[in-house]
Order: structure tokens, then C-alpha cells, then sequence
């Protein structure tokens, strides 16, 4: 049980941890794949502008319609350290940018391919907070369920 | 109405749970509700300073009160850690669609490549 709030993600890939490094900041590759992630959620992964500005303070930005409304993505590389490790803020809406939320992506190579892993941290401040204390988020869900159930 | 925005309800949520004694004080109150001093008395706390930890807990909308001739009555709602557990759910489900696109794309490359070789 992590005391931090974050969604984690792990995927093994076939290819290279170079080449999965490469494909997540190039662009035209970026935009394909990105669009065909958005459809398998459900949405149609029309993107409206698509940037990458890939060192770190660069910039990116990607939107897509949904419904008639732009959703608007954008955030700052923090670290790029190819073919391991590439962190970023993400942030969707303007309240965010002062306290935005964190995402890093860490590439191991593994045989001839390799494993991905996706942190997305929730609000850093909010989550420093929560594993400082001793119980704890995850303790606290469980009081909380375990109270319910009794 | 900012306020009702999902975000920054979230924000209020994570704030109010940030403090170890206002989840003491959910803890006590999801046994059930209580009176704003039954809540006070075991914390050793003053009355007043029970109060800001409700207000805060009322903004994240962790708990409600209704008032019964002078008494405030406290009362739990857990719908707000819902709202977090959804958003690390949703989140999950865009990185997770996020690599399996990237691998279905590399592997298209892969596919390519052999049928020129």
C-alpha cells in the first residue's frame, strides 16, 4: 500500500527501451499514438494541436474535441534522461499551474525489450503531506471502509 | 461557481484528510454521527478549534451538520474519497491505453520492417 495518491502503470514492450523513449517524444509519433489511446477510451481522438518541445523547461501542449469542447493538455519536461526516464508536470485546466501534477514515465530495459512504468503523482504538496503523517492515505481508506462495513 | 468545480473539490478533499486529527475525527464519525462536543471530547481539543476542523471538513464536503434545537449534529459523507479514488482510476485507465497504443504502433514498425526484409 503506497501512502502517496498517484495512478501507476506498467506495460512490457517488445521494443527497445530506446525506441518506446524515442516514440513518446517525436512528435508525429506522439500525436498517432496518442489518438488511437483516446479512442480506446472511447473518445474520438480528433487532437487539434499537438507540440513537443522536448528538453527540459520545454514545452508540450495537446488538445483534443470532445463534444464540441476542446480538452486542452499541457505541462513542462522536468527530466529527460534517454532511454530511462522521462518526468513531466500535466496539467489541464489553469488552476493547476500552481500546484501542478506530476508524471514520470521510467523505461528498464528488460531482455532484448523493456518495462514501462507510469507514475502520475497527485498535487505533490497534497501527497508529501499525506505519507508524512504516520497512518497515512491508504490506512485512512481502510479505517474508513473497515468503519463503514461494521 | 468555482467552488463545485471537480478539482478543486478534490483539492479541498486532500487538504482536509492532510491533517492527522481530522481524520481522527472522520474515524470517529464514521462509526457515526455525533454532536459537534462529543466530537471535541476525545481529542482533548477546544471547542473552537474542533469547529475549524469541521469547517474545513464541511468545504470538502466530508461531512454535513444539521442542527437539532441548539445542538449541531456531525454526520460523515464519503462520496469525496470516491471522487479520489476515480480520479486514480480514470488516470490509470488514459496511461494504460497511452502505453498499449505506443506498443501497438512500435509493433506496426516492426510489422513493416519485416515484410521489407
Amino acid at each position: 500500500m503506497t501512502a502517496s495518491i498517484e495512478a501507476r502503470v506498467t506495460h512490457r514492450f517488445r521494443a527497445s527501451a530506446e525506441r518506446v523513449y524515442d516514440a513518446w517524444l517525436d512528435p508525429g509519433k506522439a500525436q498517432l499514438w496518442m489518438e488511437a489511446a483516446l479512442v480506446k477510451l472511447g473518445l474520438a481522438g480528433d487532437t487539434q494541436r499537438f507540440e513537443i518541445d522536448a528538453r527540459v523547461g520545454g514545452k508540450f501542449f495537446f488538445s483534443d474535441m470532445r463534444e464540441g469542447t476542446e480538452a486542452r493538455h499541457w505541462g513542462t519536461y522536468l527530466e529527460l534522461d534517454r532511454p530511462r526516464k522521462i518526468a513531466f508536470t500535466w496539467i489541464t485546466e489553469e488552476s493547476q499551474e500552481a500546484e501542478p501534477s506530476k508524471v514520470a514515465l521510467t523505461i528498464e530495459p528488460d531482455g532484448e525489450g523493456c518495462m514501462a512504468t507510469i507514475v502520475h503523482e497527485l498535487r505533490s504538496e497534497w501527497a508529501e503531506y499525506v505519507s508524512r503523517v504516520e497512518s497515512g492515505w491508504g490506512a485512512m481508506l481502510t479505517a474508513v471502509d473497515e468503519s463503514l462495513v461494521g | 461557481m468555482r467552488g463545485n468545480r471537480p478539482t478543486k473539490l478534490l483539492d479541498y478533499t486532500l487538504m482536509a484528510l492532510a491533517d492527522p486529527l481530522r481524520r481522527a475525527m472522520l474515524k470517529r464519525l464514521a462509526r457515526g454521527e455525533a454532536r459537534v462536543t462529543e466530537l471535541a471530547h476525545p481529542f482533548s481539543v477546544s471547542l473552537n478549534s474542533v469547529s475549524k476542523h469541521i469547517k474545513i471538513l464541511e468545504r470538502a464536503r466530508l461531512v454535513d451538520r444539521r442542527r437539532v434545537g441548539r445542538e449541531h449534529i456531525i454526520r460523515f459523507r464519503p462520496e469525496p474519497l470516491d471522487k479520489v479514488q476515480d480520479w486514480i482510476t480514470k488516470q490509470q485507465a488514459f496511461w494504460r491505453a497511452g502505453l498499449e497504443a505506443l506498443d501497438e504502433l512500435l509493433q506496426r514498425e516492426d510489422d513493416i520492417q519485416e515484410r521489407v526484409k
